[in-house]
């Protein structure tokens, strides 16, 4: 039961993490689109709003490697590997006692 | 309901496409418009092979610029130039006419086709214009003007909203009238003058009767000699530093106030007031009032 429990909030933080990305994105294109209309009706000169692009687009882009590629978060598994590795081994020296 | 999640998890890998590309796509135009001589070395030469000789030498690719001049023979005594958005440069020259060069610059070809310069010459005056005069809040192109003038010139008023305004190698003695609203004003061998700015650096070279220099947020530099009596010297700036050289004959009843900053004077001073914030007194006989006020910078009177 426990397992079960543990089981259903990871796949809702995943689900929760999908759904947020996406609501990011479209934020992100929204403001993007408003910027960049603001910037060429004063003046075309200079595309200040590529920075904001850039900048805030890495971010939207890590957002989207945490929901959708690294979901199960890569160091916590690696995490836990290791803390089962480790309570094996010091069975095993306790048994050897 | 499965099939709403397989929507979820699509859209998710498309938009994560897209913000990769969005990331890719406005690097690129940023390192293509903006270059930058620290990022002209390896790597970034390999990956985006630019001319950067053509790049540099243009302003800017979608700008345009029409240039033109005229000629003004007659040795009028005035000159009155009027711009809004734009530099103001006017040399002194031993030619006897005016020349009158000027830069229409906007970043659309409709735009800068709209403005036109005026140049009207009345009973000693002659008016330079640019036209036409604030339409829209919004900015639509530049005029910049390099005005060369003989030295019957008498009088100089220049005013501009935005933009420099510079006074180089004047003929002696020219009363001058300069405004703007954001930009430096410099001017040099001035006879009256009156300076005013909102948001720029005042530097100026006086040598007449009658000086007002103002600033909001701006420093004032000034040098000062052979000054006549019968007029007044008044200079002010909210922020901003104020410091002022002048000749050894200085002869000045001085009104010196700083809310928050020193007050320093080279000269010595027959004291009757001084406070912390104001300095009261006389350089020598007094014979011309001197007022000098600054919020918040520093008061500094040297000598030549």
């Amino acid at each position: 039961m426990e397992d079960e429990n543990k089981r259903y909030e990871e796949a809702r933080k995943i689900a929760k993490n999908k759904v947020s990305f996406i609501r990011h994105f479209i934020t992100y294109i929204f403001v993007l689109i408003v910027l960049a209309v603001i910037n060429n009706v004063t003046s075309r000169a200079y595309q200040w709003w590529l920075w904001v692009a850039l900048f805030w687009g890495i971010g939207v882009f890590f957002n989207f490697l945490s929901a959708f590629i690294f979901k199960g978060g890569g160091l916590k598994k690696l995490e836990d590997d290791l803390i089962r590795r480790e309570m094996k081994r010091i069975g095993a020296e306790k048994d050897e006692k | 309901m499965r099939n709403k999640g397989n929507l979820i998890n699509y859209l998710g890998y498309l938009f994560g496409i897209l913000s990769l590309t969005i990331i890719i796509l406005s690097l690129s135009c940023i390192i293509r418009d903006r270059p930058v001589s620290r990022i002209r070395k390896f790597p970034f030469r390999m990956w985006a092979p630019i001319d950067w000789e053509e790049t540099l030498r243009k302003p800017s690719t979608e700008w345009t610029r029409i240039e033109g001049e005229e000629i003004i023979g007659e040795p009028y005594k005035n000159l009155e130039v009027k711009n809004i958005s734009g530099d103001i440069d006017i040399t002194g020259w031993k030619e006897d006419y005016f020349l009158i060069k000027y830069v229409k610059s906007g970043p659309a070809k409709e735009w800068v086709e709209e403005l036109r310069v005026q140049v009207n010459t009345t009973e000693n005056v002659i008016s330079v214009k640019r036209l036409p005069e604030l339409k829209s809040l919004i900015q639509r192109g530049s005029v910049s003007f390099d005005i060369f003038i003989p030295d019957t010139v008498k009088t100089i008023s220049a005013n501009s909203v935005s933009g420099h305004i510079i006074l180089n190698q004047m003929p002696a003695g020219i009363t001058q009238t300069l405004k703007t609203v954001s930009g430096r004003i410099k001017t040099d061998n001035s006879g009256n003058l009156q300076v005013s700015s909102v948001s720029g650096s005042i530097s100026f070279q006086f040598s007449g009767s009658t000086l007002n220099v103002s600033t909001i947020s701006g420093s004032i530099r000034g040098e000062m000699s052979d000054l006549k009596s019968g007029g007044s010297l008044e200079l002010s700036s909210v922020s901003g530093s104020i410091h002022i050289n002048a000749d050894e004959t200085l002869n000045s009843d001085i009104s010196l106030k700083s809310v928050s900053g020193s007050i320093s004077c080279d000269f010595p001073v027959t004291i009757s007031v001084k406070k912390r914030t104001l300095l009261e007194g006389k350089i020598g006989e007094g014979f011309i009032p001197m007022n000098i006020k600054t919020t918040s910078g520093s008061i500094k009177i040297r000598k030549l």
